[in-house]
């Protein structure tokens, strides 16, 4: 292999190719989407034949009649299908695609009769005259299939490009939640077991507790005692989260309300009893956007694409007069979910 | 040329320089901070740091949309989905019906998060799965039959006819099936068409979506590993293994049954050595096998294809050196050792509880005949293989072959790590067995379990070294905490409750000062009357909000050994807890759990009786909580079938469930899926209306000095 070949397959080139192919659809995209609103509406009609047809699909797919939510869905899926469809149409899509342009001249060639050595631009353009583009399903499907990546995909390639410091860093800022540290409790604890004192742990370990206050035993004294605890007895910096798998659900709820710096308790686990001494508890964090630059690009780059394609999709249906010809008033409503 | 050349060089630095520069290099304060394992990456130590090892539960072994057979099944939960499930946050399933991935309607959330996870999608099928399922419609190859069958679920696209498992088979054929040799799909062969390039864009992007889910902080909150599978399968007998790199140094293309053409595992840890641990680029890498229970056999490997007698002395050091672990159970079923509950046989064993998650067949053809106990390879049971590789190593220059320590994983191909839990399962790929599929085809496999390692903090060097000494143990899914240590002079001494070492808070600190924990050879005798002894001390699963942990009924030892002759041999010893099953561990009707029988934990010092120093011994711990419901028992009742009704009202109320289900249109007329609602401990040779949930130490090893 050259080390041309080679270079070739770095992925990053792929990336390179798929984003330079891409950008030049972007300019088109760029200039149809930009168009004003036309004065009229076009309009999409669903007829209730096809309607009919979507239903026998679902059942002859799933073997029982669709219910309300699946014929919805079906239908919004197939008017986004059809926007979808027609913008293709409009960018010329039909006419740039070389997965495109390779069916229609596989089917010219199937209905060229007589003369097998026909040039493919001359298949091609005869395909295009036959108006095969705008009715052959799998072309269909193709040109649908492109458009929403480019829908999905052209905006978000360009945005990856343009990833600066300052969107990394607004995004941070707008999405606290997301990255901070949850409070976290460094503490020791003292367990008393259910298993070896049985109904009297509970007293077991108010007697405990009562000996180390009294004698002031510190967490790290030898003498603090009680029963082994596997997991350990000192955790660092843990997260309610932790704690809750650690010692079950009911342990973890109390140690919010429990002052540092002094023995506690005893609180119930799910092994039985414990006396805590809470060394620190830190507040919740924000870590320096540096420790989490990588999951804030991450989840930037994710939230970017999905709310993309729903918003292109929102968008591109109210360019179009949508008319749903069934009896029934909910398949009807112009609220039907983007699936 | 010349010139395209260096123009692509400049677009790719600056693509490089402008977005890739990641900005996160922090130096290691190391004077605060000298563990005992290699740090091969950069980044923060970690606050929660323990010198004595906590326990990390894990997942080494799940698949996602990445892979030919999950996305066929309508699964589009990628890796970075999968992570953040591992993480906690709820991911949508296909409906049970769902077509070309629609609609996503059912929703899944593990019980618990995760501590680490080690995604692994077939790395045969990276660049046709990225051409057909992640790239634009003009890419060439993308409308080929093949991507065609993938995109649409039809075998055969232009028929409409759905049937995602046979595409699978059709996809699986050149690139996993061959018995040798091994080929991409055929489109991959067509002008233009460029899988290896895009299977590097799929590697790049499992790589991208492992960085971006490592927590690098000091909080040390999930660690992630770069891994993929190795797809061998040579008609159909599994010699699959997952392949778990140390750090973001990895190979620049997967080491895949077509990379190794055809099913050669010495050829991968050939190709691992020059491309990964031994090129210098700082890379480490080892292969975890899983279900041997399915490996089968042939004439030249009769007792079993994952683990046949090597060639070479070689070859068994590049086994072990690369092998640390195996899986001792997953969704399809569990490899430690297998018992006929009807006709009282087992696969050299006489342990009963080694019915415990056993499929019927012994390969991945699910038409195959089912093997009986007598025809079953006898290695292709963990047990048995630990048992032949002693017996075998002085063969090899004292190289044991088979020295594995144990994990347990679920392989989901939801795209969901560690979601184990029974009572709310969701099947394990997407549109394939959901929702009474399970009960058709699957009614022997499970949710899978869980591996646990005990490791100073969760990152992915000391996590990583943990798994290379094999200090590690599975579980069938829940999180019991087992601790597991040998030596020779643990004492023995008891105060009024029991051992005192099982009261000392330092048990810990004793296991490794005075020994050796799970997954290490025993150190040498002091004295020739001493006999090995043992801690095996075990704690509960502590339970989530919406089911607290199953109490426990009792620990065992299992120990194999070879005799002077070079037979081996097998003993389980129960070692603390009880074998009475009272009845009333959980309610057969409602499934409720009696938390007032059984232990929160169970801790016991033991010395083996029967010990002789002159053979070779491994010594592994076995957990074993309390029965509760199955999975299948949940699905059944659910559906009004009770497996604990008598077997005629069983089945009475199965007729009236399959009726149903036929006439609502889930199932074709004639199917009785309900029916296996009916198979439990007295006509079925593995089957169990209860499951007991258990934990597996790795083993501790006795090599007699020579």
């Amino acid at each position: 292999m050259g080390f041309f070949s080679k270079t070739l397959r770095m992925p990053a080139l792929h990336f390179i190719f798929a984003g330079a192919l891409l950008f030049g659809v972007q300019q088109m995209w760029d200039a149809y989407a930009l168009k004003k609103n036309p004065p009229s509406l076009e309009e999409i009609v669903i007829k209730s034949d096809q309607i009919e047809q979507l239903k026998r699909d679902i059942k002859a797919q799933t073997g029982r009649d669709p219910n309300t939510f699946q014929i919805q869905a079906a239908i919004s899926s197939a008017i986004d299908d059809e926007i979808l469809y027609r913008g293709a149409l409009n960018l010329k899509l039909d006419q740039i695609n070389p997965g495109v342009r390779h069916r229609l001249v596989q089917i010219a060639r199937f209905m060229e009769t007589s003369s097998a050595s026909a040039s493919e631009d001359a298949l091609y353009r005869k395909a295009l005259d036959l108006g095969l583009d705008r009715s052959d399903p799998v072309v269909r499907r193709q040109l649908i299939t492109n458009m929403k990546l480019i829908v999905q995909k052209v905006p978000l390639s360009q945005d990856f490009k343009k990833l600066t410091k300052e969107e990394v860093q607004l995004y941070y800022d707008q999405h606290p939640d997301l990255f901070k540290l949850p409070e976290r409790y460094t503490l020791s604890h003292i367990y008393i077991s259910r298993d070896r004192w049985g109904s009297k742990a509970e007293d077991e370990a108010k007697r405990r507790l009562k000996e180390l206050q009294s004698q002031k035993i510190q967490p790290s004294d030898p003498k603090a005692g009680g029963d082994l605890f596997l997991r350990g007895n000192r955790f660092s910096t843990a997260t309610l989260t932790v704690l809750q798998n650690f010692f079950g659900y009911n342990f973890a709820s109390q140690i919010e309300s429990l002052k540092p710096g002094e023995w506690q308790g005893p609180i119930p686990s799910s092994y039985g009893w414990h006396l805590v001494w809470i060394e620190e508890k830190l507040d919740p964090q924000k870590p320096a956007l540096i420790q989490v630059m990588n999951q804030v690009k991450g989840n930037l780059l994710q939230e970017r694409e999905s709310l993309r394609l729903k918003e292109a999709l929102k968008e591109l249906r109210s360019r179009y007069q949508i008319r749903i010809e069934s009896k029934e008033a909910v398949l009807r409503s112009d609220r039907l979910p983007h699936v | 040329m010349i010139q395209a050349h260096s123009l692509l060089h400049r677009l790719l630095l600056l693509l490089l320089f402008s977005s890739f520069g990641l900005p996160y290099l922090i130096s290691c304060d190391s004077s605060t901070y000298t563990p005992p394992f290699q740090i091969t990456e950069q980044r923060e130590p970690c606050e929660n740091y323990q010198p004595l090892k906590q326990p990390f539960f894990g997942e080494t072994h799940v698949h996602t949309s990445y892979s030919f057979d999950a996305y066929v099944y309508s699964v589009r939960n990628d890796p970075y989905a999968a992570y953040q499930f591992a993480k906690g946050q709820a991911l949508p399933l296909p409906d049970a019906l769902a077509i070309s991935g629609n609609p996503q309607s059912r929703s899944t959330q593990i019980s618990k998060p995760l501590d680490f996870t080690a995604i692994t999608d077939h790395s045969e099928l990276f660049g046709e799965m990225q051409i057909c399922t992640r790239s634009p419609t003009d890419t060439a190859g993308y409308d080929s039959i093949s991507c065609q069958q993938m995109q649409t679920e039809k075998p055969n696209p232009s028929v409409d006819e759905i049937n995602p498992t046979n595409v699978a088979v059709i996809w699986a054929i050149n690139p996993l099936q061959r018995p040798a040799g091994a080929a991409p799909l055929e489109f991959c062969n067509e002008d233009g068409v460029d899988c290896d390039g895009a299977a590097i864009s799929m590697w790049q992007q499992i790589q991208d979506a492992a960085e971006s889910n490592y927590d690098r902080s000091s909080a040390c909150s999930f660690t992630t590993f770069v891994a993929y599978e190795y797809t061998a399968q040579p008609q159909f007998d599994n010699l699959h293994r997952n392949i778990i790199f140390r750090n973001s140094n990895v190979v620049n293309s997967p080491i895949s049954n077509v990379t190794t053409d055809g099913p050669f595992p010495s050829v991968l840890w050939q190709l691992l050595g020059e491309q990964c641990t031994n090129a210098g680029i700082n890379c480490d890498v080892l292969t975890i096998p899983h279900n041997a229970n399915l490996s089968g056999s042939t004439e030249e490997e009769p007792l079993g294809r994952m683990f046949p007698d090597p060639a070479n002395a070689y070859e068994a050091s590049q086994r072990a050196a690369y092998e640390p672990l195996t899986e001792m159970v997953q969704h399809k079923g569990g490899s430690e050792c297998r018992f006929d509950q009807l006709t009282q046989q087992g696969v050299q064993t006489v342990d009963e509880l080694c019915t415990f998650a056993q499929v019927t067949q012994n390969n991945l053809n699910s038409a195959a005949p089912h093997p009986t106990i007598a025809e079953f390879p006898t290695r292709d049971m963990v047990r048995n293989a630990l048992k032949d590789g002693m017996a075998l190593a002085p063969q090899f220059g004292g190289v044991n072959p088979f020295k594995y320590g144990f994990v347990g994983a679920t392989d989901s191909h939801n795209g969901t790590p560690g979601n184990t839990t029974e009572y709310n399962w969701p099947g394990h790929a997407g549109t394939n067995d959901s929702p009474y599929a399970n009960l058709i085809n699957g009614i022997y496999r499970t949710p899978g379990g869980l591996g646990v390692v005990w490791a100073e903090e969760n990152a992915r060097d000391s996590i990583f070294s943990a798994m290379r000494r094999k200090e590690t143990y599975g579980t069938s899914g829940t999180r019991p905490i087992l601790r597991f240590f040998g030596g020779w002079n643990y004492s023995t001494q008891r105060d009024a409750v029991g051992f005192s070492i099982c009261n000392n808070s330092n048990l810990a600190e004793i296991g490794y000062n005075q020994g050796v924990p799970m997954g290490s050879d025993l150190p040498n005798r002091l004295s020739s009357s001493d006999k090995p002894r043992f801690i095996l001390a075990a704690m509960k699963d502590a339970g989530s909000s919406q089911m607290p942990g199953t109490p426990l009924q009792r620990t065992q030892i299992v120990k194999g050994w070879v005799d002077s002759a070079g037979e081996t041999h097998e003993q389980v010893y129960n070692v603390a807890g009880t074998t009475q099953v009272t009845g009333n561990e959980f309610n057969t009707s409602t499934c409720a759990v009696n938390y007032s029988v059984g232990y929160n934990e169970l801790c016991t010092v033991w010395e083996d009786p029967d010990f002789d120093s002159t053979q070779p011994a491994f010594y592994y711990a076995r957990v074993l909580e309390n029965p509760t419901c199955r999975w299948s028992t949940y699905s059944c009742k659910a559906a009004g079938v009770d497996p604990y009704l008598s077997n005629s009202a069983c089945l009475s109320a199965a007729a009236i469930a399959n009726a149903q289900a036929v006439s609502e249109g889930q199932i074709p007329d004639g199917d009785t899926p309900f029916n296996n609602c009916c198979l439990n401990e007295s006509n079925d040779p593995f089957m169990s209306r209860s499951i007991q949930e258990r934990a597996w130490s790795s083993p501790i090893w006795y090599t007699p000095r020579s």
